[in-house]
């Protein structure tokens, strides 16, 4: 009973002394609490000149800093510690003592009796200096506004990068700001994302970056601008009306031009028509003309020069030849015909192969416009007289124009010009199938000698 | 044994006091230079003629040439000695710092002028050898 007492007695008296520690007074109420002196500080390098600012407050307004003092111990250039200087409710010191490398310690006493203590690293709470200066200027043919300030960072040694915030609203819009980060001292706002013919208000804060580290400075004074009014729909530049038109007028004529021209020089060259096979042939194989010359007559071919054609001969040679002797055994062969004898005239032993060349400007052989065959065949006609013709059987023949191969037959040809069935008598001693070899070593040269032989006509 | 003792004991303090700055953050020294050191070093007629080859070197030649200077330049300035041994004190562990009076510092400062002068071989060849640590 007595142990339970004592027991009791002491933690009766545990308790009182607990109770009064706190503050809990006898009336119930409660006293004054321990103060708080927690505080926070904040450094500005190179502030004047060299010298850097540190200051610091206590964060509860009602601390009664009568008595109250600030010392930096740690971080300086000199040994022992540095005391702040009062001035109303705010501690500050302003020297060039920091060593700007490690934590300082930065304590609250009273008196000699250090209250409360705190370690801070004076680059890391580094409020920089308010921007100023703030311009906005408006650029009419950019249609922007350009936004430029000044900070005292850019001279300084120290905290030279900083993050520079900018913000602006319309006057009417009290809390509609806009924000923008900046590392630079300037910056362009676009007409298109304002509001026309509206007042606008713009500042600038900044905040440390990179190595140094701290909190946003004050703003910058505000700078007011108004945006320009709207342009009306129908206001338009001079330079661009004059532009439109021109080039409203250009593309009419173009499209004038472009009907207009269209089937004759355009369409040809962005549609060439490809030639129609049948009309091409029709064009070439057209009728003789009614009034060509037709008979069965040898003396309507006395101009005509007939030359007997022996084998297959190379054209060059031929034609050299033509062109050597041709005018000469043209006038032999006509005194040998008008002599009346059936000598034949004296033909070389090479094969004359007259092409329709040799034709061209010759007014004898146009006699035989008639001869050409409903498909443009050249027909080399025969100087010779029939009689000369029919004698002329070791020689090479010709039907139409063209040489006949050793084979040839002695049968009578038949052409399907039903006029020269008369002209050309084959060698009897030739047996065979008739070989018609064209002028020339291939088809397509004869067609293209015929082609222009048609020409020519 | 007592002379035993003193002997053992200053080789052990030497053996502390020595550093070979290889196991430094280099990193944190490059940027307290960059942003700190470097303002405290100028030069009009830079002619560095000291080389080192790595990191360790450089900062071992760096804290011999601010610590110890040659005679002809007592000191140099005093924001650079204490800077530059307050980077490598917190960057290199088992470093100490050798500063011992910084009143003396102070009370040189009226010859600061010509101790800049005469000692401005030595700020050229401390320019030359942190550029080669910052490459490095």
């Amino acid at each position: 009973m007595t142990i339970l007492g004592i027991a009791f007695g002491i933690v009766f008296c545990l308790l009182r002394v607990v109770s009064g520690e706190s503050g809990y007074a006898q009336n119930g109420d409660l006293e004054d609490a321990e103060p708080d002196y927690s505080f926070s500080c904040y450094s500005q390098l190179e502030v004047n000149g060299s010298q850097h600012l540190l200051r610091c407050a206590f964060d509860d307004p009602d601390v009664n800093s009568t008595h109250l003092g600030f010392e930096i111990c740690d971080g300086l250039l000199v040994a022992g510690c540095l005391n702040f200087i009062k001035l109303q409710e705010i501690y500050f010191i302003e020297t060039n003592k920091f060593l700007l490398i490690g934590d300082s310690k930065i304590c609250v006493k009273l008196g000699q009796r250090i209250l409360t203590c705190r370690k801070m690293n004076i680059v890391h709470i580094v409020k920089p200096e308010a921007p100023f200066d703030v311009r906005v200027i408006y650029r009419e043919e950019a249609n922007d506004f350009v936004v430029t300030f000044n900070t005292s960072h850019l001279q300084k040694k120290y905290v030279k990068n900083l993050i520079h915030e900018v913000a602006y609203h319309q006057e009417k819009n009290e809390h509609d700001w806009m924000h923008v980060n900046l590392s630079s001292t300037k910056l362009t706002l676009l007409q298109r994302k304002l509001q026309p013919d509206a007042m606008y208000e713009i500042k600038v804060r900044s905040i440390p970056t990179d190595y140094y580290k701290g909190f946003w400075s004050e703003w910058s004074p505000s700078f007011h601008f108004r945006t320009p009014e709207a342009k009306g729909p129908g206001k338009m530049e001079p330079v661009l009306l004059i532009i439109s038109i021109l080039s409203f007028f250009s593309v009419a004529v173009m499209v004038i031009l472009a009907g207009v021209l269209w089937k004759k020089r355009i369409k040809p060259i962005v549609w060439p028509s490809l030639p129609d096979h049948k009309k091409t042939l029709e064009q070439l194989c057209k009728k003789p003309k009614k009034n060509l010359t037709v008979s069965f007559n040898p003396e309507s071919f006395l101009d005509c020069q007939i030359h007997k054609v022996d084998g297959i001969q190379a054209r060059d040679e031929v034609e050299s030849f033509l062109q050597d002797t041709f005018p000469a055994q043209l006038e032999e062969s006509e005194k040998q015909r008008l002599g009346g004898g059936v000598q034949c005239p004296n033909w070389p032993s090479k094969h004359a192969v007259i092409t329709p060349k040799t034709f061209r400007g010759d007014a004898s052989l146009r006699c035989l416009a008639g001869n050409v065959s409903v498909c443009g065949t050249p027909v080399l006609p025969s100087s010779r007289s029939p009689e000369c013709r029919e004698g002329g059987k070791n020689g090479p023949h010709v039907y139409q124009g063209l040489l006949l191969g050793p084979g040839t037959t002695n049968a009578t040809l038949h052409p399907p010009f039903p006029f020269q069935s008369e002209i050309l008598t084959l060698n009897p001693a030739a047996q065979g199938q008739l070989l018609l070899t064209p002028l020339g070593s291939n088809q397509e040269e004869a067609y293209v000698t015929m082609s222009s032989f048609y020409q020519n006509q | 044994m007592v002379f035993f003792r003193k002997i053992f004991i200053l080789q052990l303090v030497g053996l502390v006091l020595t550093s070979n700055f290889t196991d430094c953050d280099f990193e944190k020294i490059r940027m307290d230079y960059l942003n700190i050191i470097s303002k405290d070093l100028t030069c009009t007629d830079c002619d560095a003629t000291l080389r080192c080859e790595d990191q360790p070197d450089c900062l071992t030649k760096i804290e011999r040439l601010t610590l110890h200077p040659t005679p002809g330049c007592k000191s140099l300035p005093e924001e650079l000695a204490s800077r530059t041994e307050a980077t490598l004190e917190r960057s290199c562990p088992g470093y100490y710092r050798k500063q011992k009076n910084n009143a003396q510092a102070m009370k040189k400062r009226k010859k600061r002028e010509d101790t800049i002068k005469r000692c401005q071989k030595i700020v050229s060849n401390l320019i030359g050898l942190w550029r080669r640590f910052m490459r490095l």
